[in-house]
């Protein structure tokens, strides 16, 4: 899979603030990857230099098999959601979506029939006259979502794209980027909402002070294919029984928290349904009474563990 | 139409969109009419004063109107000394004698002061879109080079407007109070001064854009590009004074006042004294050398 944006060792500096020390991550063309990492892990600084907002101080950023960010050559290529960019307030939503959308290179008719289509998937069909100034805050996230999504980019950066927003909205945003995808968009999301990105995005880096701590597919990330985590409930806890069931693999019994943690060796003749089902049998068999089975660490957990 | 050119027009045209929309231009438009319209009506009572002490001396009795007898005035040797006092030429005083008053009042008032409503009112054009952080949402689409020249398009546009308005404003008030008024004379007078006057700003719109161009405060562009010109008028004036002129130091006057755009309008205001052209070539240098000079630094900062 190529990579639609790649980040080789780069660094930035405000002053004496090092917002990133070597950032490197790849996003594969055709994904949605997820940008994770607390308040001034330098996500949007990442976001920001994709974009060419900021340049660089060091390393190298490739975007669509460009070597920088050149908006006359990716001209209607990239969509971008800045974090914090206002509209003039006394811009109509429609002209505000048509004039970017030509700007991006559609033709007058397009960008109109490009920005109503927007407007309706983002729920502002019925605002399109209205002046910036009379939207909520949420409305203006949605309407900078619509511009990122303007003439379907092959590329899409979205920096919190659901902050704000009540969960009707997140969810249909959620599943416009889903479709995106479906549809052949490589989408980079920045979020702090980590269940949200763990149900959307199939790739995922880690930040933490300007440098990546993981990164890669979600499930190799979280170990969705490494580890099985099981709940139990009261009664027996075999643990001694499980570990002699499955001699290669690593098994941990957390008696606080009553979750039994399996780390087993990734092949190809074995999934974690097959461990997951073993496992079972023996818990079940030992008289233990089951209260969730979960592959892997949320993402949240992972985050919580690493930063 | 190469996608360049077309941005330019693209983000010019929603330049002047958005002075529509934000009521800009009905400030602009109240400054200049307004002005215009002030400025109109005070020289025609200053005329008609003129007229009814010239009649007073000739002893002749008062004029039945306002302007009723502008046209015998213009024409007496008294009027060409005056204005011989006030250029200190012949060959201009003759010129401007030629030209209806109301026109050459238009000519000195608009190259006196619509330099500095431009420097006011176009000095906040990129910096505040780099304030409100709006400027993110055009420069992923287009390039910062045909972003900063479609908005100094767009101003110049809007400026070029205000010019036309004015102008019309002249005519109308000079029509409305001036008994002896010459329309033919006066309209071609007004519309030919016009495009010059904007050929006279563009350096001045030019400064403005350098001061929106290095610095993402508003406040602060406003103030480099009122008080940087205050500053580049002082420097031009400092060549002025006797003390400071001799064979060393002239040529580094005449070389600031190469680089700064106030009184470059001579052959603009008088293009029949020759220095039409180099005043014209010198306001495009300096369009190009401000202009350039803060893309300079937009070109590579972080927005």
């Amino acid at each position: 899979m190529s990579a639609a944006l790649r980040f080789a060792e780069v660094k930035k500096r405000f002053g004496a603030n090092e917002a990133l020390r070597g950032l490197t991550l790849e996003v594969p063309a055709g994904s949605i990857f997820g940008l994770v990492g607390p308040n001034g892990a330098g996500k949007t600084t990442a976001f920001s230099i994709a974009c060419g907002f900021l340049q660089a101080d060091a390393g190298e950023v490739s975007i669509l098999g460009q070597n920088g960010f050149d908006p006359m050559r990716l001209k209607g290529r990239v969509g971008v959601l800045p974090q914090d960019a206002l509209v003039g307030r006394e811009t109509r939503c429609l002209d505000h979506l048509a004039h970017l959308g030509m700007l991006s290179g559609l033709t007058t008719r397009q960008a109109h029939r490009e920005a109503d289509q927007r407007l309706e998937e983002v729920g502002l069909a019925d605002r399109r006259r209205a002046r910036v100034k009379t939207l909520s805050h949420g409305m203006l996230r949605r309407l900078s979502v619509a511009q990122a999504l303007l003439g379907s980019p092959e590329l899409v950066l979205l920096d919190e794209p659901t902050s704000g927003l009540d969960p009707r909205h997140a969810h249909e945003l959620r599943e416009l980027f889903a479709r995106g995808r479906r549809e052949g968009q490589t989408l980079m999301i920045s979020s702090h909402n980590l269940p949200e990105l763990e149900a959307l995005c199939d790739h995922v880096a880690l930040v933490d002070q300007g440098r990546t701590l993981a990164t890669g597919p979600i499930d190799v990330v979280t170990g969705k294919g490494e580890t099985v985590e099981i709940e139990l409930g009261d009664g027996p806890a075999p643990a001694a029984a499980l570990a002699a069931a499955l001699p290669d693999d690593t098994v941990i019994w957390d008696d606080e928290r009553r979750l039994m943690r399996i780390a087993f060796a990734r092949a190809p003749d074995r999934k974690a349904e097959d461990v997951i089902g073993a496992a079972l049998r023996v818990l079940l068999d030992a008289g233990a009474r089951i209260a969730g089975v979960r592959r892997g660490q949320t993402l949240e957990k992972k985050f919580l563990e690493m930063t | 139409m190469s996608p360049f050119v077309r941005d330019v027009g693209l983000v010019a045209r929603f330049e002047l969109g958005e002075a529509i929309r934000s009521r800009m231009l009905v400030v602009m438009t109240l400054l200049f009419v307004g002005a215009g319209a002030l400025g109109a009506w005070g020289f025609t009572e200053v005329l008609g004063t003129v007229e009814e002490n010239a009649a007073k001396v000739m002893g002749n009795a008062p004029p039945p109107s306002r302007g009723s007898t502008l046209k015998q005035m213009t024409r007496s040797r008294s009027y060409r000394d005056m204005l011989r006092v006030f250029t200190r030429d012949d060959k201009k005083a003759d010129y401007f004698a030629s030209l209806p008053p109301i026109v050459v009042f238009f000519g000195w008032a608009s190259f006196t002061f619509v330099p500095w409503l431009v420097l006011l009112t176009a000095s906040e054009s990129i910096a505040g879109e780099v304030a409100t952080r709006s400027i993110r949402f055009s420069v992923v689409r287009t390039g910062r080079l045909p972003f900063a020249l479609g908005k100094m398009v767009g101003q110049a546009v809007v400026v070029a407007g205000m010019m036309v308005l004015t102008a019309a404003t002249f005519f109308v008030v000079a029509w409305i109070r001036l008994a002896g008024f010459e329309p033919g004379a006066t309209a071609l007078g007004l519309f030919s001064y016009a495009p010059r006057v904007l050929l006279y700003v563009m350096p001045f719109l030019a400064w403005a854009m350098f001061a929106s161009m290095i610095t993402g405060n508003p406040q602060v562009a406003r103030s480099i590009s009122l008080g940087g010109a205050v500053a580049l008028n002082i420097l031009r004036g400092l060549g002025k004074i006797p003390a400071l002129q001799g064979p060393a130091l002239d040529p580094i006057w005449d070389f600031l006042k190469l680089l700064t755009p106030f009184g470059h309008n001579e052959g603009l205001l008088y293009p029949p004294g020759g220095a039409l052209m180099a005043d014209v070539a010198v306001c495009l240098m300096l369009t190009v050398l401000y202009f350039g000079g803060g893309f300079a630094m937009l070109r590579r900062r972080d927005l």
